[in-house]
């Protein structure tokens, strides 16, 4: 795989990325097909009639490769994509909006709870797009929307800075590998 | 040939980056691991747990996130062995549970047994309506684990209905801890400690700073640091040397790149001329 660093696309490194993709689809498949049986037609051969009703709501999402019948996988993807999205929404307010807002007015009491709000509320402040934005912004009151975006820059590069410590350590887990796994010279 | 900098064959950079993890590695230096309080707040979680706790243990490692995850995961079931806690093993990924059982060796190794001090209860399907189900009634979404044996029957399920008799929530995962909070924090109220992806890391330092996660292990810095708070050093700690090696060769090729650039536009300008490149 690492060949196509220094060779780019070569034979070895299509044939390894197809095996990985492979493998990876097949175990994918297995459990998945182990979980449906688990789950759905066990307890229903068993007596738990009420599993019908999910088990066929799960057939209709194969009827897309009937092209006669395709317009079925609609509802199935509908009841799906609905059960999850209200799951999803009952909580979504507390925990993604109330919570976050209320620990971004935390007391002032350390430097590190004054550069957050101060630092979120220029933030927001650089994503207003008004009309008359210059006006509201002018003079005196310019350096709000310009913190903002430096504290928006700051925050990219801290997350690009995390990529590359993700990226770095897959490298050095492979470089174990082959250092140690397969030639030996590390322990 | 100020632009030069800027145009350095990547195979060349590639080079310098193999050369700064191979060499740490072959000949480590032992830099010193500071442990963060990120970190150390996971730590005081496990440590606070109360003997034979019950924590369920999301251990989502796919093959892209190993390399980070499996250390952290590794160190923090030493941990739990040390508080003789009952794990729960879960995933959302379906090539996870296999990883997770050979990891469960620490707790074989201690002589402790599936059934009675652990349960690897296998991939979970449906993503955050699997997770709504397993926090109303853990048996019966798992209705077997990942070998097939029943888990009604085991001694390990006694007494366990949904996320409400767990003592603590583990979520380790490299795809995000949204679902995680919604569903354990917010709707369960029970305490939450998450180990992710260094790549998901500032995304989620957000729940840490609200208080909506107790503690966070970020990366394969956060497993060293783990590693060394419960004195287990492993792979982890073993990596830090050519980690740091690695980003200071990152760095020294971005200070370089910005030379370039700057020396170049300054070269291009009226007031410079050109100077030939």
């Amino acid at each position: 795989m690492l060949s196509f660093v220094f060779v780019r696309e070569n034979p070895a490194y299509r044939f390894c990325q197809a095996a990985y993709l492979g493998l990876a689809t097949g175990n994918a498949i297995v459990v998945g097909y182990q979980n449906a049986v688990k789950l759905g037609f066990k307890p229903l051969a068993q007596g738990q009639w009420s599993l019908i009703i999910p088990i066929l709501i799960g057939l209709l999402m194969y009827t897309r490769f009937i092209p006669s019948l395709a317009w079925l996988n609609r509802y199935g993807m509908a009841i799906i994509v609905a059960s999850g999205a209200g799951l999803g929404l009952r909580a979504t307010v507390q925990a993604q909006f109330l919570d976050q807002i209320k620990a971004m007015f935390a007391p002032l009491t350390s430097v590190n709870a004054v550069i957050l709000a101060v630092g979120a509320l220029c933030v927001i402040a650089y994503f207003f797009f008004l009309k008359n934005n210059a006006d509201v912004f002018a003079g005196s009151l310019k350096f709000i929307p310009t913190f903002g975006r430096l504290v928006l820059m700051v925050s990219f590069g801290a997350t690009f800075g995390t990529t590359v410590m993700g990226r770095v350590s897959l490298l050095i887990n492979r470089v174990q590998f082959l250092m140690g796994g397969w030639l030996g010279i590390i322990k | 040939m100020w632009e030069k900098l800027m145009r350095i064959d990547s195979r060349i950079i590639y080079c310098l980056i193999l050369l700064g993890i191979v060499i740490p590695l072959l000949w480590p230096m032992g830099l010193p691991i500071p442990v963060s309080s990120d970190t150390r707040k996971v730590y005081d979680a496990i440590q606070a747990l109360p003997d034979s706790a019950r924590v369920l243990f999301e251990f989502a490692v796919s093959g892209g996130s190993v390399p980070e995850l499996q250390p952290q995961g590794i160190a923090i079931l030493h941990h739990l062995a040390e508080k003789h806690a009952k794990v729960y093993l879960m995933a959302l990924t379906t090539e996870a549970p296999i990883i997770a059982e050979t990891c469960m060796s620490v707790y074989r190794d201690q002589g402790l047994q599936a059934g009675i001090d652990y349960v690897n209860m296998g991939y979970l399907s449906g993503g955050e309506a699997g997770i709504a189900a397993m926090c109303d009634n853990v048996v019966k979404t798992f209705p077997a684990d990942m070998s097939g044996t029943p888990t009604a029957t085991m001694p390990i399920m006694q007494g366990v209905n949904g996320v409400d008799s767990m003592d603590l929530v583990i979520a380790m995962n490299g795809s995000g801890l949204t679902e995680w909070v919604r569903q354990i924090v917010t709707t369960y109220r029970r305490p939450l400690v998450c180990g992710v992806t260094a790549v998901m890391g500032p995304e989620n330092i957000p729940y840490l700073q609200s208080g909506q996660i107790k503690g966070l292990l970020v990366g394969l810095k956060g497993a060293a640091e783990y590693e060394m708070l419960v004195k287990k050093p492993g792979k982890g700690a073993a990596s830090m040397d050519a980690q740091s090696v690695a980003h200071l060769v990152v760095i020294g090729l971005i200070v370089l790149g910005n030379i370039g650039f700057y020396a170049a536009k300054k070269s291009r300008s009226p007031q410079g001329g050109n100077r030939g490149v």
